[in-house]
Order: C-alpha cells, then structure tokens, then sequence
C-alpha cells in the first residue's frame, strides 16, 4: 500500500516530461497531451526511460487535460486523459509492475474568483470529471505547479469527494518566497494539511538551492509527507528560450541534505532527465529521516497565518448584526459593501482575524455567509472566524473561504460537536469550543471539565487539540458580578491544565453599566494576566488595543517594544489647523473627504439638516459637477469631491430622515465576463454623492443574476458597464434577458468601447459617456 | 516615472492641482512596491504575403501589422504583468478611496508600459518597430489566446485570459515587435500621425531608443 510507504521508504518520482518532449520533437505552440493519442510510443519511451532509472512513481502525460486548455487541440479532453492513463500503464506493466501511475493535473490555466472570472464549483467540477474518468486505474493524484492556493481547495476535495485515492500537493513559489498569487510556505502547510492530503511541497520556478528557505520553512512546519520536485537550476532566458544549465551531478548532490533532513518524495521539474533520477536514486537513503515538528495552533487566509505563539490575538468583533441597526439594513438590503468597509476599518485598526456573523431573520444565511466571505477575501489579508450557529451556514462558510478558518463554535453538548467537528475535520479549521452545556456552569471548574470533554471528543474525530480554542465564557458585571472572577480562574486552569488557547468575548463584561470602555479594558487586562489569548473586541476602541500593545510589552511578547513604539507614538498627532478653516462649502471643493464630518457636525450645530443640504451641499455639488464639465477640475478631483459629498450626506441624515432626498433606486453591474469594473465603480461614487441610492451588483454578474435582481429590488433604472468588444457581446444578452422577463424599466450602457451606436444596436434605452454625463441623464429621466 | 504620461491617462493638465500631484506621487511609491514585475518573450520567423509566424503557421489578419512589419523578417512576442497584488490594491481602494483607486490604476498601467520598455531595450534588439498588443488598431484580440499558449504565460507569468476574454491580472499586456524594420521608431512611421491626440500636444507614444 502506497499510503502506508509514505513516510517510512523514501520514494522517488520521475523527471520533467516537457523537456523530454521537447528532445522528442514537441514543436512550440504544439499541445504536450495530443502526444499520447498521436505519439503514444514516445510517451510510452519516456516512461519506461525514468522507470529503468529508478522512479517509484511515474507522471501521467496529463498537466493541461482539462476542457479549457484542451479545447484547441482538436481532441476531447477525455480521450486524451484515458490515453494518458493508458500509457504509463504500458510502461509500466513493461517495466516495473510494483510501480505508482500518478494522474497529473495541473493549474487549470484561469485564474479563480474573485480576481478572476473562473467560480470554485466550476473548478471543482472540472477537477471532478478527470478523477472520476481514470480513477481505477492510477495509484494517486498530483496537484502540481500549483500558485492558487483556492484552487488547490477545490483540486483537493475534487479528489476527496470523488475517490479514495492519495493525494499529493505542490505548489510553485517564487523567489520573494511566495506563490504567484501570493501564498507563502507556512500558509500553504496550514491549509493544505488541514484539507487532508497525503503529501505536500514544491516543485519548478527554481533549482534545488534556490528552493532552500522554502523548503526549510514546510519542513519546519508539516506533519506529513513532503515532497520536492526542483527544476535542474535556475531558468535562464536566452533568446527567448527557458534553459536550465544544473548537471545531474550537481542536483543530486544538492538534494542529498533533504533527503537526509525529512523530505519523504524527491523527483525532478523542468529540465530534468532520466539521467537525474538515476543519479537521485543512486543517493538517495532507503528510510525517510525522522523530523520533530512543534504543533501550533494556526489560522489562515490565503496569504497570512496567524500563528499562536503567546502573543494576544485580536479578533474584530464588528462584522456582526447583534445590535448594530446600520448592518442589519446592510445585509438585508444586500448592500454587501458596507461589511467590506467594514472590516476594512478593522483591518486598518490592526486587528488580527475578523469575526463574521451574517445571522439575522429573514435572510438566508448560508448564501449570504458565503457572498460576504468571498468578497472580504477579496481585499483583505486577514484570517476570519466563521461565526453561526447553523451547522448548514458552517459547512458552506467553510467549503468556499479560501484558508484554515476559525470556526465560532461547539459547545459541550454531544449534538452539537457532532454536527460540527466533521466540518472542523473536513475542511481543516480551528475550533472554538464553548464551556457551556444547557446552560453556563458558574464555577470555574465546571467550566474545566465541558473544556476537557469537548477536547476529548474532538479527538475522537481526529482534531489536535492545537485546532481548538476554549471559551471561558465572559458573563455580565451587572447581573453576575460574583462569576466575573471564576471566568478569570477558568482561563487559568484551561491554559494550565489542559494546554489549549483561550478565547473570550470582553464587551459582554460590562453591559448595563457606565463608562463601558473602562470595565471593558481592566477586564482586558486582568484576563491576559490570567491567560487570554484571543480577545473578541472592537478593534477600533484604539484605548483597548493600546492595553494590549502595552501587555505584550511588559509580558516581553513584543521584543525591543517594537509594534508597541510604532502603534503609540503617533497617537498625539496634530491635524494641520489650516483645514478647520475651510468651509462645509470649501471642503467639499477641494475633496476633503478625511475632515468633512467633523466640519458638518459643527455646521449642523447651527444649520437646520434641511439647509445644510440645499444651500451648502446641494451647491457645492453643483460647483463641482460645472468645473468639471467646464476642465476647470479633473477626475481625480470630481471623485474626491463627490466622495466628501457622501460623508457630508452620511452625517446630516444621521441627524433626521431625509428620505424625500433618496432617489432611485439604480440598479448597477459590470456585465458577466468583465472583471473591470472601475469605471462602474466611478459612476457609482458620484451617483450616490447626487444623492442616489445605488443597488450594485458588482463585477462579472451573470445574466440570471441580473434578471433576478431586478424583480428583487425593482430599482428604476438599470445601468449596465463593459469595458472590451469581447463582454458588449454579454451586454446585448442581459438586455434581452431584462426584457424578455417583462423589464420595463429604462436600462443605460457605458464603458470603454461603448458608443451611442453599439447602445442602440444591442438594445439599450440611453448611452452615457462617463459619470457626470450619468448624472444628467438620470436627473432627466428619474 | 513619467509623470506627464500619467496626467496624459488621467485626462489631466500637466499643472493640475498640487492634492492630485501628491496623490500620484504617492501612488507611484506603492505601485513600485506592491508590483511584482514578470515577463516572457520568444522569437519568431516572419514571413509575409500573407504576413505569418512561420513556426506557429499563424497568419495575422492585420493590415495595420502589415504595415508595421513590411520590412521585418523576424519578430518578438513579449508578454509580462505586474502581478495580482496591483488588481488586489486597487480593489481595496474602491471600497475606501475611489480617487485613489483611479489614480493608482492609471499609474499602474504607465508602471507596466515602463517596465515592459526597460526589458525591451535590455534585449538589446537593434532596428526595431513599436510594441503592439492584439486589441489595438485592426490587430484582433483573439491572437492572444494562441499567443499566450505558445509563451506558457499562465505557468511564467501566472497570467490567464478569462472568458470575456481579458487578461487576468488586469495589469498584464502582451504584444508583438518587428524586427529589421528599416527606420527608427517614429510618429512619422505610424498609421495614426494624421489624427493623433498625444502628438497635436507634442508627446509621444513610445519611448525613443
């Protein structure tokens, strides 16, 4: 059994086939896998060339079968697979009998959601269909070559759904130590392993001594198998042409140290030749060598892990409806962009991992669970904590983030560990566990004991107790003062007892009492000193997190006091006291979009709301809009004065309703192929400073979401954006589609390529040329 | 950076105010650090009537090309991008700061132009015409696929076209060079020197060897 070797017997895979093929005659632009349907004999040579060399396993001429990358070859992707598959089962049946066919996939050649326009079910049914055509007659799959971490997720439960097959993982990092979408070693490790492969590493980009801190850091952190598979040397360009110039000497020569620290898969990339794996067998020990590696409890995004190390960890508390009215309308209007902000500010506040709870009546969760987590992951680093307590919402949260996760939470009642920790378990995260039953024990021991059964329990589904994180359960001053203490002994003895990290939600100490932020901080600081390790809290209380720069200072987490220096020395800054000389007026003229809402504050001290509108804002906003028109101003600035507009808005109708002042709504989307989307973005920006509210239903929208849409929210126009020749063509189909579903409603069309005559022809109402021309055509129309 | 070619994307006067002067210079110190430069290229035999890559037996369909390339018996396909960082930055600041997200793009479509120009002349490719990107003038988009394959930009480059089309990263470019072409690269020696916009304000297009 392959899986039982793994680990133990140093296994060698073969070389590069690229290069072989290229020896072989592969002309350039020519499709590598049409070789095993029209020159299987060479296919078959190549295989029987790194099996006579020693190689273990043998790589199927498959890297770019998928129906994307197939489609000009003139063949079904599925006969070139089957024929793939057939091959190296000739050789080795030839060769070598006891040998591993391994099926080759490689990136699928587009780049995902959300940068790019391929979804994660897409490529996960396209992974699927591959292993479910051979999956009988290989030994293991390998993801290989791989630099998007989510579609290495989607790859790995392709596989893991559809067989029982082993599955190998590499990734290719570059020389700044990251892959090409910006995945770095210990990230790749954290997540990877959580999903459950047999084997992970790295292969091609760089020879076996520049790949060295890489593979360094995955020893360092993995506790499975790891492979390597370098190119012969750096690739250099000459003429146009990749060459690799490392002797097979010499790679051997430099893999002997990895062999001989833990690595348990060695073969070649780029460049490589049976000659090489005859020479790495040649060196190559029979035994892996034994590596002891620390567990740590970990969380990831797709580029960042947090790693616990002692150091308190911020958790951002505010991307959470609970008595937040401005998100509960957010979410339930669909108007996703404001939890982005959101935790942008968060992010900004240096919080560490941001909490998102998206639970609220009257909406469906799970969907909107995963809509917010894609298009946090969009713009921001940081590993989030998947927060329900629906296991349905849990499960597709945790499917489509793109990471190892937090998860919020189990608590110590069997049904409910039950239902979560095969998720946990599933999909690699880390797990909080609450230490309450039917109800919260009031003694600190008890506590204790909920603690150790969920531990318990979780290994029984094969979780490290470094993927759990205990919750001692913050109770309220006001209510139960005399408990408060026991939560502070229950982290102790936690943290003493059973060596897990601990959790604690700190607002809920100080509810019903004055001057909240003060008990909220002195609990802080009492229970870092009693063991705290993941405050849930408002980043933004910039009081709160300057006590936990101040605790890792004295508690030496934060050598020299450098986070500590850097965080609080700028808190006296001055602001410039020329700007409060400005005008409501000036500022909105000038873009001042920072100090607009302290000025209206004042304003509105001695305007009434309704005059701050019509004769400061509402004119100031015409100003603008002329000197534009009229190049006094420029884009930049019509942008930075419309978005100071909208702040100046936010704070006066925070003041009294100005729903008289709403106009629309406008429907807005760039069409489904498009990802630019800024030009859309821009219209929106300045639509919405006139006043308009604006449904936008972002980038690469496909037509069904459109129609869809548009009887959801019923806006009063609809504006659509392209940018290339290429999605006009996607434009013309969601018109029609519009109409076809009874719209009536005005639709308006912009975008680079975009002309009155394209408009007409594909069936749109109006054409406007950029934001102001929107403006003029929606104050005419609406 | 050439800052008035950035003014010149931006649709701005090159004395625009001195907040949008600070805001690009800003922009163009985080471009240069969030970029992460890559690039491919490969050349090629050219041979003409009908104009062709004679090793991929690929015809370009492009009077204009033809015209570019009448004196040129090989050619260079280059391809590079700033990496996905840049799309993932600009996003970030449509959320926070629009202004800053369009003055961000713009300097980093300007940061892929220069970069592309400094590998160009590093190759050292003696008389030489202009770069040219399928999607520009008659030459069609849909060369980039088969071009993309043979330059393996999604392996090199972590390149990919998507569905509509479009490179993603967005700030990625693939063009082609003539080479042996006779004269210098020139406004004189372009189809567009009777009605170009840059040139009636006395810039350029192109960077002078």
């Amino acid at each position: 059994m392959l899986r039982e070797r793994l680990g133990k017997d140093l296994l060698i895979f073969d070389g590069a086939m690229g290069t072989q093929l290229q020896n072989a005659g592969l002309k350039a632009g020519e499709i590598p896998e049409v070789y095993n349907i029209e020159h299987p004999d060479i296919i078959i040579d190549i295989h029987t060339r790194y099996l006579k060399a020693g190689a273990d396993f043998i790589t199927t001429n498959t890297f770019g079968c998928n129906p994307l990358k197939m489609a000009d070859s003139g063949y079904c992707y599925c006969d070139l697979l089957k024929a793939g598959v057939q091959n190296a089962k000739i050789a080795r049946d030839q060769v070598n009998p006891d040998a591993y066919i391994v099926l080759d996939i490689g990136p699928i050649g587009q780049l995902l959601e959300p940068l790019g326009t391929l979804t994660f079910d897409e490529a996960y049914e396209m992974i699927a269909s591959q292993i479910v055509m051979v999956k009988d007659d290989v030994d293991a799959v390998l993801l290989e070559t791989m630099t998007d971490l989510y579609e290495v997720k989607a790859g790995i439960l392709a596989v893991k759904e559809n067989s029982d097959l082993p599955v190998f993982v590499t990734m290719t990092f570059e020389q700044n130590k990251r892959t090409l979408t910006g995945t770095d070693p210990l990230t790749f490790v954290n997540v990877v392993e959580g999903l459950g492969v047999d084997a992970l590493g790295v292969n091609c980009s760089l020879g076996p001594h520049e790949l060295k801190p890489i593979i360094e850091e995955i020893l360092e952190y993995s506790h499975i198998p790891v492979i390597i598979q370098p190119n012969a040397g750096l690739p250099c360009l000459h003429d146009g042409e990749t060459c690799y110039h490392m002797s097979s000497d010499d790679y051997a020569q430099e893999m002997i140290s990895y062999m001989h620290s833990g690595v348990s898969v060695v073969g070649g990339c780029c460049g490589t030749t049976p000659e090489f794996i005859a020479k790495l067998k040649a060196v190559a020990p029979l035994h892996v060598s034994k590596r002891d590696v620390q567990r740590y409890t970990c969380v990831s995004s797709q580029n960042q892990t947090v790693v616990f190390r002692g150091q308190v960890v911020v958790c951002g508390e505010r991307l959470n409806p609970t008595g937040k009215k401005k998100l509960k309308a957010a979410l339930k209007e669909g108007r996703y962009d404001e939890c982005v902000v959101e935790g942008i500010k968060q992010q900004q506040a240096r919080a560490d991992v941001l909490d998102v709870n998206v639970g609220l009546p009257g909406i469906d969760e799970p969907e909107t669970m995963v809509k917010v987590i894609k298009l946090l992951q969009e713009v921001i680093q940081l590993p989030l904590q998947i927060d329900s307590s629906s296991p349905v919402a849990i499960e597709k949260a945790c499917r489509y983030y793109n990471g190892k996760p937090l998860i919020n939470s189990v608590n110590g009642k069997d049904e409910v560990m039950d239902a979560i920790f095969p998720i946990v378990k599933k999909y690699g995260g880390v797990v909080i566990g609450l230490t309450l039953e039917d109800g919260i024990p009031l003694l600190a021991e008890e506590r204790l004991a909920i603690a150790k059964k969920i531990i318990h329990k979780a290994s029984l589904y094969g979780i490290p107790k470094e993927d759990i994180i205990i919750d001692c359960l913050t109770l309220t001053a006001s209510a139960q003062q005399k408990e408060v203490q026991e939560t502070l002994k229950a982290l102790t003895l936690v943290k003493q007892e059973l060596g897990v990290h601990t959790v604690l939600g700190v607002s809920n100490v100080s509810f019903g009492l004055p001057n909240r932020p003060l008990l909220n901080r002195t609990f802080l600081t009492l229970a870092m000193q009693a063991g705290l390790d993941l405050p849930i809290i408002n980043p933004l209380d910039q009081e709160l997190m300057g006590t936990i720069d101040a605790y890792n200072v004295l508690y030496n987490y934060d050598q020299d006091s450098t986070h500590y220096i850097s965080n609080q020395s700028h808190t006296a800054t001055i602001k410039p006291t020329t700007i409060s000389s400005f005008s409501l007026q000036d500022m909105i003229l000038h873009g001042l979009k920072d100090e607009v809402q302290e000025k209206t504050k004042e304003v509105l001290q001695t305007h009434e709301a309704m005059e701050v509108i019509n004769e400061i804002i509402i004119p100031a906003l015409n100003q603008v809009g002329q000197d534009y028109e009229n190049n006094k101003i420029f884009l930049p600035q019509l942008i930075q004065s419309a978005e100071t507009t909208k702040k100046a808005f936010e704070v006066v109708k925070s003041t009294f309703q100005v729903d008289s002042q709403v106009k629309g709504p406008v429907m807005m989307c760039t069409v489904e192929g498009d990802i630019h989307d800024i030009g859309k973005n821009i219209v929106k920006v300045v639509l919405e400073s006139y006043g308009y509210q604006v449904i936008d239903l972002g980038k690469d929208v496909k037509v069904e979401k459109v129609v869809e849409s548009y009887h959801q929210y019923q806006p009063k126009i609809i504006g659509l954006s392209a940018l290339m020749t290429t999605t006009v063509v996607n434009m013309q189909k969601t018109i029609q589609a519009l109409r076809q579903s009874g719209c009536l409603c005005p639709i308006w069309v912009g975008g680079a390529v975009l002309t009155q005559d394209i408009a007409d022809e594909i069936g749109a109402d109006y054409y406007s040329e950029d934001a102001m021309a929107s403006v003029t055509l929606l104050n005419q129309l609406l | 950076m050439n800052k008035k070619a950035i003014l010149q994307y931006l649709n701005c006067p090159q004395d625009v105010d001195e907040k949008t002067q600070v805001l690009i210079d800003e922009c163009i110190d985080e471009v240069k650090q969030c970029a992460h430069f890559k690039v491919t290229y490969q050349p090629f035999t050219l041979i003409h009537h009908p104009l062709m890559i004679k090793e991929l037996e690929l015809t370009l369909l492009s009077q204009d090309l033809e015209f570019y390339f009448k004196d040129c018996d090989r050619c260079i396909v280059i391809a590079c991008t700033l990496g996905v960082q840049i799309d993932r930055q600009i996003k970030y600041y449509e959320h926070i700061d629009m202004a800053r997200a369009i003055v961000f793009d713009a300097v980093s479509s300007r940061y892929l132009e220069e970069c592309c120009d400094d590998f160009e002349k590093s190759l050292n490719l003696g008389l030489h015409t202009f770069r040219f990107a399928p999607g520009y003038g008659d030459l069609p988009l849909a060369l980039n696929r088969p071009l993309s394959r043979v330059l393996q930009i999604d392996k090199k480059l972590g390149v990919s076209i998507n569905k509509g089309g479009l490179f993603v990263p967005m700030k990625s470019m693939l063009g082609m060079i003539g080479i042996g072409a006779t004269g210098q690269k020139s406004c004189l020696s372009c189809l567009r020197k009777e009605n170009c916009e840059l040139r009636k304000g006395g810039q350029r297009c192109y960077v002078k060897d």
